[in-house]
């Protein structure tokens, strides 16, 4: 007879009342509160460090210059407003979804880490004070035709921010008067936000979560209807690539310090954060792998530092620029490393990336190429799950794809190597489960 | 069919993945739904003790994160992978796992 083995219901209960997960699984205690803390410095950190670069008065009429800019892709904030406005953009963006998490009774998990950090990083070349909350609201009133509490849809909303680039170019760069254009333009944001929450969970299950950056595929798809709904009536979106150059010293110290000063906190809480690492590494990081909730919230914070830190070195290797794209496909890295990413399952995409640049008729050192290379790591669970080979050949592929798709929807849409990793995943995951089967 | 008996659908489908993954190939399966929630409940016969029972125990107990639910339940179901018993975990109030004699029984529960 086998050994009876039966387990009790009420770890639950436990859980719910004094036990976190990291307590039960024998971490140091890094409580909801201080990863609330820790999140709130980072950002405070971004936000107190515009003013570094400028004086209030300029940061002031620059954050006016971002707001009234069209900041489809791709729209440097650093070039648009300046440097002190772009980084107070994204401080205050940043603490704005901290503080949306906490009223919305949500735990500092992965997922939200990742978003808290995508929107900062996007702070700096697209998203503003003023475009991303229509879409946020749309999300909202669908949750409330839903009678559903808002924190369900909270992740959809805070993604779905890739598409503010709509409001502001509706409101200020198709040409329309004034006030009708930006009523124009919330109401078209309101109404995509109001869309999002059906396609996004529709979408997610064509790449079958191997495209990190699902909204990106959605936000993807809508870009496109309404792009092609406003070429209908003969209203074009100007793309114009923005980007500053010459702060790749400033900007190596600055994203220096900042990353090792996460990896010291990470550590800090740390018991071993080699063998928590080794662990976590393990992972493929498809969708959805939760780094904090499974592995520990110290250990995702020195994951994300370590992809800092390599995401940089990478940048300044090939000879591109820090700028505020580049900064903010950094800043996206990062926050997915509580969320998916990891040194071992990205190198191989960068790896795939640079070799196409090499080859391809794009040059490693262009904007258009190292953004494809950072924001390309949302195919990393590619290469987590089918091992590295794999993960060069959706990086090389998705070079060559992700600067097919901007048109289709006028660069309204931000993560537009989300809505490219969709179509590289869903094509290249049937083709590898059938290489794999056959192997076997 | 609604969101909540597509969801329902979705969690039968993802354990019923489990079990196959284990070479469970008799299953009962009961799908009972009630004022506000509904229970899935599973039940095999298997020769040896299934892979990762205790953590598909503490999956499946461990606190919902209704910020998962509505952008990824469509997952569920669709690979059977260590991801996608998390996220049923996330989906889930409560569970109970049971290994008695060579029968494997899984149950699961859900309110909305």
């Amino acid at each position: 007879m086998n050994k009876p083995l039966v387990m009790a219901r009420s770890l639950k209960q436990q859980a719910l009342s004094t036990l976190t997960l990291e307590e039960r699984k024998g971490f140091l205690i890094v409580t909801e509160d201080i990863k609330y803390i820790i999140m709130i410095a980072i950002s405070t950190f971004i936000l107190a460090s515009s003013l570094i670069f400028n004086n209030p008065y300029e940061i002031l009429f620059g954050l006016r210059d971002i707001i009234f800019s069209p900041s489809v892709l791709v729209s440097d904030y650093f070039v648009i407003g300046n440097i002190g406005a772009a980084l107070f953009n994204s401080g205050v963006l940043m603490l704005s979804a901290i503080y949306i998490s906490y009223k919305n009774n949500v735990n500092m998990n992965g997922p939200i880490m990742a978003a808290v950090f995508t929107i900062g990083g996007f702070s700096f070349f697209g998203k503003n004070l003023l475009n991303v909350w229509p879409v946020v609201l749309g999300v909202f009133i669908y949750s409330l035709a839903r009678k559903e509490n808002f924190n369900k849809y909270l992740l959809i909303a805070f993604f779905g921010t890739a598409l503010g680039p709509m409001v502001s170019q509706v409101s200020f760069g198709i040409g329309l008067n004034a006030p009708y254009s930006i009523a124009l333009g919330v109401f078209l944001g309101v109404f995509a936000g109001f869309l999002l929450p059906p396609l996004a969970n529709h979408f997610v299950s064509f790449h079958q979560g191997f495209n990190l950056y699902n909204i990106g595929f959605t936000c993807g798809i809508a870009g496109m209807f309404f792009m092609a709904i406003l070429r209908a009536f003969n209203l074009e979106s100007n793309t114009s690539v923005i980007v500053a150059e010459g702060f790749n010293s400033v900007f190596t110290i600055y994203l220096f310090v900042l990353f090792t000063v996460m990896l010291l906190v990470g550590i800090f809480f740390s018991v071993d954060s080699f063998k928590e690492l080794g662990r976590l590494i393990k992972q493929p990081g498809r969708l959805v792998s939760d780094f904090v909730s499974a592995e520990g919230f110290s250990v995702s914070l020195v994951n994300m530092s370590l992809l800092g830190f390599l995401t940089t070195i990478y940048v300044l290797l090939v000879g591109g620029e820090l700028n505020g794209p580049i900064i903010g496909g950094i800043f996206t890295v990062v926050g997915f490393g509580a969320f998916g990413k990891h040194i071992k399952n990205i190198l191989p995409v960068l790896a795939g990336v640079f070799l196409a640049s090499l080859l391809q008729i794009w040059t490693p050192t262009s904007t258009g190429a190292l953004l494809a290379a950072l924001f390309g790591t949302t195919l990393a669970p590619i290469a987590g799950f089918y091992g590295w080979k794999y993960g060069v050949i959706a990086g090389f592929i998705h070079m060559a794809v992700v600067m097919n798709v901007g048109y289709l929807h006028g660069g309204m849409n931000l993560y537009n190597n989300g809505f490219s990793g969709g179509f590289v995943a869903a094509v290249l995951v049937p083709i590898f489960d059938s290489l794999k089967s056959m192997k076997k | 069919m609604t969101n909540e008996k597509s969801k329902a659908v979705k969690i039968l489908v993802e354990l019923i993945g489990f079990f196959i993954l284990n070479d469970i190939e008799q299953i009962d399966m009961n799908l009972s739904f009630k004022d506000k929630g509904f229970t899935v409940s599973l039940k095999g016969s298997c020769d040896c003790v299934p892979d990762e029972l205790k953590k598909l125990n503490e999956t499946i107990n461990a606190p919902r994160q209704n910020e998962l639910e509505e952008y990824y339940w469509g997952l569920l179901g669709s690979s059977n992978t260590k991801q996608e018993l998390y996220l049923l975990g996330s989906l889930v109030d409560s569970g109970e796992v049971e290994f008695i004699d060579g029968i494997l029984k899984v149950t699961v529960e859900r309110t909305h």
